[in-house]
């Protein structure tokens, strides 16, 4: 796929056909993904991979943006101690968010290959997904990937906006 | 407690982790979620009814406007102005008998 139709393509999905996911593949996405760029090559995501749909269960009543019933979620989570070691205080001020998400959206163009949809879902309880998923106390959860057949086309992609009001060249100013 | 996520469960904390992410979410995520709830209602308590089903597919089409950023105002007041149209037919019925 080109990697222009590939971004155009991504939707938010939120409806999935109950498939089972090969494991295979989703691993396949993931050795790709992590080619995203991070600060100073900290390179300290954790991935926790949840296709139990019992547990998946759990985790959708404490993730109230989770829609749907994926047969498989990618927890995209960063490894703080680790993080702070290459990066320092900088990792807490944003750089662990911009690599999380870096890597999931890689993750959401690499599924596209394989036929699958994808959403990322920032709205769900930190604290209660922690407890569910036993995890350390450094490994932060950052975003939630649904990942699954899409059942139904997405609805049509709100359009964006001329590039001509949001681009200045060399200093900034208003758009036309 | 349930040893297994109930539906009605399910709802319950959908509503109260939903009441803490509005706190810091963006403004639409509020009538997103108490559109969710309404229709995660219906799923529990009137699966089978017709009516409620079809305030149900009216309540995911509020959603896809919310979800595309298109204004959902007016279907939101449509729908809720034919609740009460419903009521006041419930009521009209009771008045004749």
């Amino acid at each position: 796929m080109e990697l222009t139709d590939a971004i155009h393509q991504r939707r938010s999905v939120r409806n999935y056909k109950g498939n089972i996911l090969s494991r295979k593949n989703i691993l396949q996405i993931l050795e790709h993904a992590i080619w995203a760029p991070t600060a100073s090559n900290m390179q300290a995501w954790k991935f926790i991979i949840i296709d139990e749909p019992e547990l998946i269960t759990q985790i959708k009543t404490f993730s109230q943006g989770l829609f749907g019933n994926p047969p498989a979620i990618i927890i995209t989570c960063i490894d703080m101690i680790k993080a702070r070691k290459k990066a320092g205080k900088a990792a807490d001020l944003g750089l662990a968010y911009y690599d999380a998400a870096l890597v999931s959206q890689n993750i959401s163009l690499l599924a596209l290959e394989f036929g699958l949809g994808t959403c990322l879902i920032n709205s769900y309880h930190k604290g209660a997904l922690k407890k569910l998923l036993k995890l350390p106390e450094e490994i932060t959860p950052h975003l939630i990937i649904s990942i699954g057949y899409p059942r139904t086309t997405p609805i049509k992609a709100p359009p964006r906006v001329p590039i001509t009001e949001i681009v200045s060249w060399n200093i900034h100013e208003e758009g036309e | 407690m349930p040893k297994k996520i109930t539906p009605f469960y399910d709802l319950l904390c959908y509503l109260i982790i939903s009441a803490r992410g509005c706190i810091d979410e963006p403004i639409n995520y509020g009538p997103l979620r108490l559109v969710e709830a309404a229709s995660r209602l219906i799923d529990i308590k009137e699966p089978s009814n017709d009516l409620y089903q079809d305030i149900k597919l009216r309540l995911e089409d509020i959603q896809n406007l919310i979800l595309s950023d298109t204004n959902f105002e007016k279907e939101l007041d449509d729908l809720i102005l034919n609740l009460a149209q419903i009521v006041s037919n419930v009521e009209e019925t009771k008045e004749k008998e």
